[in-house]
């Protein structure tokens, strides 16, 4: 069982981040030399972000990890357009970074519903912000939320959703747009252990159930759900935050979420970047 | 013990076992036996000579009052006159106040600069200015129309303004994802989410309407509710004076429940809220 797993092992040890994509021109986003600081409360700026490169293809599912304030949020919002970007050369889809892109969405831990729409203008807000007319974006919504199991609350309201529906319905607001990139930060992180892998599970189908090939990035501090989700892992260093190591998850798509618990080669790979992990989240 | 324990047991008895109470022990049993409780405390001081009925009056007498003063044309035209001044200080109030108040909310600036100004304002005995406001516009209805306006202005204005200043961080992180213009995250994250707030200023301010214009009456002019009663109290008619009390109670209490019934409505989500 053991020497089955070696070949494993070492592919997904320590690559150079060159290696996840040859050829940056084509990557969907390429971050080069990336710093970023902020004022302390003493005043004094302080590195968040420090010195961050690395290339992500299009199409490919892309989990950013590393202990908690190492700068994984603040390196998504850059990327976003969220945060001013301070330093270095960032290309999203061909340019700049830019907040409210319409081919760019996102979702973050807290759902951010508006608790006077109902589910289906929840979702539709997105696309009545691109203009898309009511009708059409009424259709879109309901038919979004039928694809994420909520085809029986379309007319509920927020506080008529547990945790799990808000976030699928904050899922559906994000993806019924189609667009090209899906930047999320934690997006799973208020719900509990089995309703989260649920819900992982609604967002690969939720992919699946694109059109076209959709780039994602997703900041967690859940080792589990970014082997279950990713490509490729980006684990950064405790504060300030770089890339550490980089590791391609090979388990063939299309995925279970559920079913991978447990599954030995999954258990395998979470040993294998647990013990780098841990030495940051250690020392922190 | 703790309130965060007490908490949701309440919640789930006022929700799902409200209905299954004895009617006796139902608020509004408990609000008529209250009120019972009062007028007949009332009713035996009168009796046993503990107040002055001539002054203090009795339950039954104003009861007698009432339907003396309730068929004559006199306490209609009043009661009109009175209602309309409420209804016009309150409806140029309002859009005053809304208006000062999205202003305000929405520009920090601004904002910071005015805030000092309006407290001032607001805190300038406004009864006192009768006298003025009737060598302005004369004694009919204009003064009374402009001493409610005042009141209710900085009534709504408040109301906005803290409405305003609660944004919510996660919806404004979403707008600015989503692409929103400064435009659009006014009207379709940061009103939408005043309006709880503003509706219940409304009924405020319609209260305050009221005592705007019933304050004014009381110091001027003689026509209106106001009016009626100083008239009454000057002539020590304590049975007429309380009778027309009631009037004005009840159209309050009347409208504000309208205002209550319309919040209802328009927020046919907030009920689903646990916040
Ligand atoms: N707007 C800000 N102003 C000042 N400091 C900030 C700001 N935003 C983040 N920081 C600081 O930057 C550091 C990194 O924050 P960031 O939110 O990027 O961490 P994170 O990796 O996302 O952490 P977590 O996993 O806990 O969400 C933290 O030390 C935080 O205190
Ligand atoms: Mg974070």
């Amino acid at each position: 069982m053991s020497l089955e797993l070696e070949p494993a092992r070492t592919e997904n040890r320590k690559m150079d981040t060159q290696t996840v994509e040859p050829g940056a021109s084509g990557a969907a986003i390429s971050v080069r030399n990336l710093f970023h600081a902020f004022p302390h409360a003493s005043g004094a700026p302080m590195r968040v972000v420090n010195d961050v490169s690395f290339d992500i293809a299009p199409g490919q599912f892309v989990s950013i990890v590393g202990p908690s304030g190492c700068g994984k949020t603040t390196a998504l919002n850059v990327i976003s357009g969220l945060e001013q970007q301070q330093s270095g050369t960032i290309s999203v889809l061909g340019k700049p970074p830019e907040a409210g892109r319409p081919e760019i969405a996102m979702a973050f831990a807290r759902d951010a519903l508006l608790p006077w729409r109902d589910a289906t203008d929840n979702v539709a807000l997105s696309l009545e912000l691109q203009g898309v007319e009511k009708a059409e974006r009424r259709a879109r919504a309901a038919e979004m939320l039928k694809v994420v199991g909520l085809g029986d609350y379309l007319h509920a309201y927020r506080g008529q959703l547990s945790q799990g529906m808000r976030q699928r319905v904050a899922l559906a607001r994000a993806l019924v747009t189609r667009p090209q990139l899906l930047l999320l930060d934690e997006p799973f992180a208020a719900l509990d252990s089995q309703t989260r892998v649920l819900v992982q599970g609604e967002l690969l189908r939720m992919l699946d159930a694109q059109e076209g090939p959709v780039t994602t990035v997703m900041v967690t501090h859940d080792l589990a759900e970014a082997i279950a989700l990713s490509d490729v892992i980006l684990l950064m260093s405790r504060r300030p935050g770089t890339i550490r190591e980089t590791y391609r998850i090979d388990i063939p798509r299309p995925r279970d979420a559920v079913a991978l618990r447990g599954n030995s080669h999954f258990n395998e790979l979470h040993e294998n970047i647990w013990q780098t992990l841990a030495e940051e989240v250690r020392e922190v | 013990m703790s309130i965060s324990t007490a908490t949701p047991t309440k919640q789930l008895s006022a929700k799902s076992f409200g209905n299954s109470l004895p009617r006796w022990k139902s608020p509004l049993a408990i609000r008529i036996l209250i009120i019972a409780l009062i007028l007949a405390a009332w009713e035996l001081s009168a009796n046993n000579g503990w107040v002055d009925p001539l002054f203090a009056s009795r339950p039954t007498d104003v009861v007698q009052a009432l339907g003396n003063i309730l068929p004559t044309s006199q306490l209609w035209a009043d009661a009109g006159y009175t209602l309309t001044e409420v209804a016009i200080g309150y409806v140029i109030g309002i859009t005053l106040g809304v208006l000062i108040g999205v202003i305000l909310g929405s520009s920090r600036i601004l904002r910071e600069a005015c805030q000092p100004i309006l407290n001032a304002l607001n805190s300038v005995p406004r009864i006192a200015l009768v006298p003025l406001f009737v060598a302005w516009l004369g004694l009919g209805m204009g003064p009374r129309i402009l001493m409610a306006v005042t009141v209710v202005v900085f009534v709504m204005v408040t109301t906005v303004l803290t409405a305003m200043s609660q944004p919510d961080r996660d919806s404004m992180l979403l707008a600015r994802s989503l692409g929103a213009s400064r435009r659009e995250q006014l009207v379709k994250f940061e009103l939408p989410r005043a309006v709880p707030v503003v509706i219940s200023g409304l009924e405020l301010a319609l209260i305050y309407s009221f005592l705007g214009v019933i304050a004014a009456e009381i110091v001027s002019g003689s026509n209106g509710l106001g009016s009626r009663m100083t008239y009454y109290a000057n002539l020590f008619q304590a049975d007429n004076f309380f009778a027309v009390l009631v009037v004005l109670t009840a159209f309050t209490t009347l409208l504000t429940a309208a205002i209550r019934r319309i919040e209802k409505r328009l927020l046919h989500w907030h009920k689903f809220e646990d916040r």
